[in-house]
């Protein structure tokens, strides 16, 4: 048999349950874990949740505003 | 001063370059594994100290200086290269062998100096060498690259030897050790190793250059060159507050590029660029922490890295391809090498129990002890930032993505054996740092699993990945595209080139029209002109004197008649010449 496991759907959806689980974990744990350092809006529930997920928009929009002032042709400097 | 039996661990590189000249395949293969373990073994028996120190010229050389510093680079450079020649063994080019051997032994030789001298000489050697691992590729890209590449780097060593000139007329030859960042020359020497170091303004040779190396350079040009400017930044500008905005900056930029770029060793040299910012960073803000964790990130990063180079150039070995647009699904076919670079990915993006977290989190924390919010904010945008890019878009398009109907085999053993010990030391140092930690600079007082940090890290980064898969289903994402980004590096290649070069060439070529007509053309005529007409001239300074005596026809058939004999007779002219010449002589005494 072929190594093809990502295109059985069982897969992919007991991957997908899994990564829904595992965030929405990440967010039980949230107030359970003791803060002794970093800056006081690090302890507002959910804080980092919230910045990797802004972030990563972020750099996927500024990513593709840069990409249109600088795409040009792969020959662009041969010519 | 302790004495060493050994020979210098460079000179051992250099020797081992040139032992690949044997003939017997087996031999050079047992050469190129043989000197780096030796060479590992050396660094972590001797006691730290200084080492083959000699006088050169008057001039104190010290070519070995291990300290608590130097220590943890020479560690990692040489396993890296046992590690990479693992990886490159299957081929037979001794150029590249060769090549790949004397850059490895002058990286090592430059964290080992003690002296300016040697550190400048495997600074350039290191240079030189780097450029034949592009060269190799014989690409027509690759050339013109490898030229780029070379002449960047003369740049950057002709600023670091001005800078070194100048420190050492002002202040005597020191030992190396921190500087204050004050005066030209300081400056010099810091844009010199900052442009090895790729920071912005000066980064983008890198970019430029590492995706066009050949298969098995790209993992060698990954460790060395930016971690030893990181190490030279870390003895001499260790606190300087420029490197930490620099440093930050550099994390940041590079992220957005790295996005919509195409191919992926060079999204990867992006990647490096923006890991090289966190160590940046961390010298500049210089606290044990933040140091100890700028070192220990050095030595995480170049072992996820080299294995994310790997991988990539296993399927660029395999398949030719190294594009996004073209590859995808390969994961069928090279299931090890797809487990291989997401266990890269993983340790890149600073997962819990992977190498990054366990490093990055130090640098990340000392911003924070420090106050630095502005730092704090950067550092953890660029975190995010990094799980999208190389966390995610490189294993993504090379191994899943878009199917291509690729199926070739799995990369050569020697290639799984060096991804796969590259792999267990991932994990190994994520889930067990101390002996990491204990050949740091400083006694290090830190625990990276505390439950907020595991917490907060798993938070930011899964909810990167949720907004990275969202975008990608529905259709935000930037796509895979046929296309070239603008960088900085366009000045060089097309400012300069298309713009600026013929304006400077045409300025060039008047003043050089101008030296021309006066020097090669007029000057000699005037000469000849002067040789000829001095004699006579001098002859009638001579008989002015005597002019009021004589009728001015008279004079004149006179001097005619001398000029006459003078122009027949060149001994005259000649013996004119001397005793004008003489009289000038004692004139001016």
């Amino acid at each position: 048999m072929k190594f093809d496991p990502f295109s059985n759907p069982k897969v992919l959806k007991v991957g997908n349950i899994l990564f829904y689980l595992l965030l929405f974990g990440t967010l039980l744990a949230d107030p359970f874990v003791t803060r002794h350092e970093g800056f006081s809006f690090e302890s507002n529930y959910g804080f980092f949740a919230t910045f990797g997920f802004v972030a990563c928009v972020f750099v996927i929009y500024g990513a593709r505003l840069l990409r249109f002032f600088t795409k040009k042709k792969e020959d662009y400097y041969d010519k | 001063m302790t004495n060493n039996p050994m020979a210098p661990i460079p000179i051992l590189f250099y020797l081992g370059a040139i032992l690949l000249l044997i003939k017997s395949k087996m031999l050079q293969k047992i050469i190129l594994l043989l000197i780096p373990t030796l060479s590992l073994i050396i660094v972590v028996s001797i006691p730290k100290g200084d080492y083959h120190a000699l006088q050169f010229l008057g001039y104190n050389l010290v070519l070995t200086h291990l300290d608590s510093l130097s220590l943890p680079f020479a560690i990692i450079f040489t396993m890296m290269a046992i590690l990479g020649f693992i990886y490159s063994i299957h081929h037979d080019d001794i150029l590249q062998h060769a090549s790949a051997m004397i850059y490895a032994g002058s990286a090592i030789g430059v964290v080992l100096a003690g002296d300016w001298f040697s550190l400048y000489v495997y600074w350039e050697l290191m240079a030189i060498s780097s450029t034949f691992l592009i060269l190799a590729r014989k690409t027509g890209n690759s050339t013109k690259a490898a030229y780029r590449y070379f002449m960047v780097h003369v740049l950057g060593g002709l600023l670091l030897l001005a800078g070194i000139l100048m420190e050492i007329s002002a202040n005597g030859n020191q030992p190396l050790g921190p500087l204050e960042l004050k005066g030209t020359g300081r400056w010099l020497i810091f844009w010199g190793v900052a442009l090895n170091g790729a920071i912005p303004p000066l980064h983008v040779w890198l970019k430029d250059a590492y995706p066009e190396s050949t298969v098995t350079g790209g993992v060698f040009l990954s460790a060395f060159t930016t971690k030893s400017a990181v190490y030279v930044m870390a003895r001499m500008f260790m606190g300087a507050e420029v490197l930490i905005w620099l440093g930050a900056i550099m994390t940041i930029l590079p992220v957005f590029y790295a996005e919509i770029e195409n191919d992926l060793r060079r999204v990867l040299s992006y990647s490096i660029v923006n890991q090289v910012g966190f160590m940046m960073c961390g010298v500049g803000i210089g606290t044990q922490l933040a140091l100890n964790g700028a070192v220990a990130h050095a030595f995480c990063h170049i072992i996820y890295k080299a294995l994310l180079f790997m991988s990539t150039g296993a399927v660029l070995h395999m398949t030719g391809r190294i594009r996004c647009t073209e590859l995808g699904g390969i994961y069928k076919t090279m299931p090890l090498s797809a487990l291989f670079c997401m266990i890269a990915a993983a340790s890149i993006s600073a997962f819990p129990l992977f190498s990054g977290f366990t490093s990055k989190s130090m640098i990340i924390s000392a911003s924070g002890h420090q106050g630095l919010l502005p730092i704090w904010i950067m550092l953890q945008f660029a975190s995010a930032g990094v799980i999208a890019h190389a966390g995610l878009k490189v294993p993504y398009f090379t191994f899943f993505g878009h199917d291509r109907g690729l199926r070739t085999k799995e990369a050569p053993v020697n290639m799984l054996i060096a991804m796969g010990i590259c792999a267990f030391l991932c994990v190994f140092l994520g889930v067990n740092p101390e002996p990491l930690y204990r050949i740091l600079p400083y006694p290090v007082d830190y625990i990276p699993y505390t439950g907020i940090h595991v917490v907060a890290q798993f938070q930011l980064l899964l909810f990167a990945i949720l907004a990275f898969y969202l975008m990608l289903k529905g259709g935000v994402y930037p796509p895979e595209l046929k296309a070239i980004n603008l960088d900085l590096d366009w000045l060089y290649r097309k400012g300069l080139g298309g713009y600026v070069m013929p304006l400077l060439f045409n300025a060039l070529e008047v003043i050089n029209g101008v030296f021309y007509e006066l020097f090669v053309r007029r000057f000699p005529l005037i000469l000849s002109w002067l040789l000829l007409k001095l004699p006579g001239i001098l002859v009638g300074i001579i008989l002015s004197p005597v002019r009021p005596f004589v009728s001015g026809g008279r004079f004149r058939e006179l001097w005619a008649r001398v000029l006459e004999r003078l122009e027949k007779e060149p001994s005259y002219t000649s013996m004119t010449f001397a005793v004008g010449a003489i009289a000038l002589i004692w004139l001016l005494l």
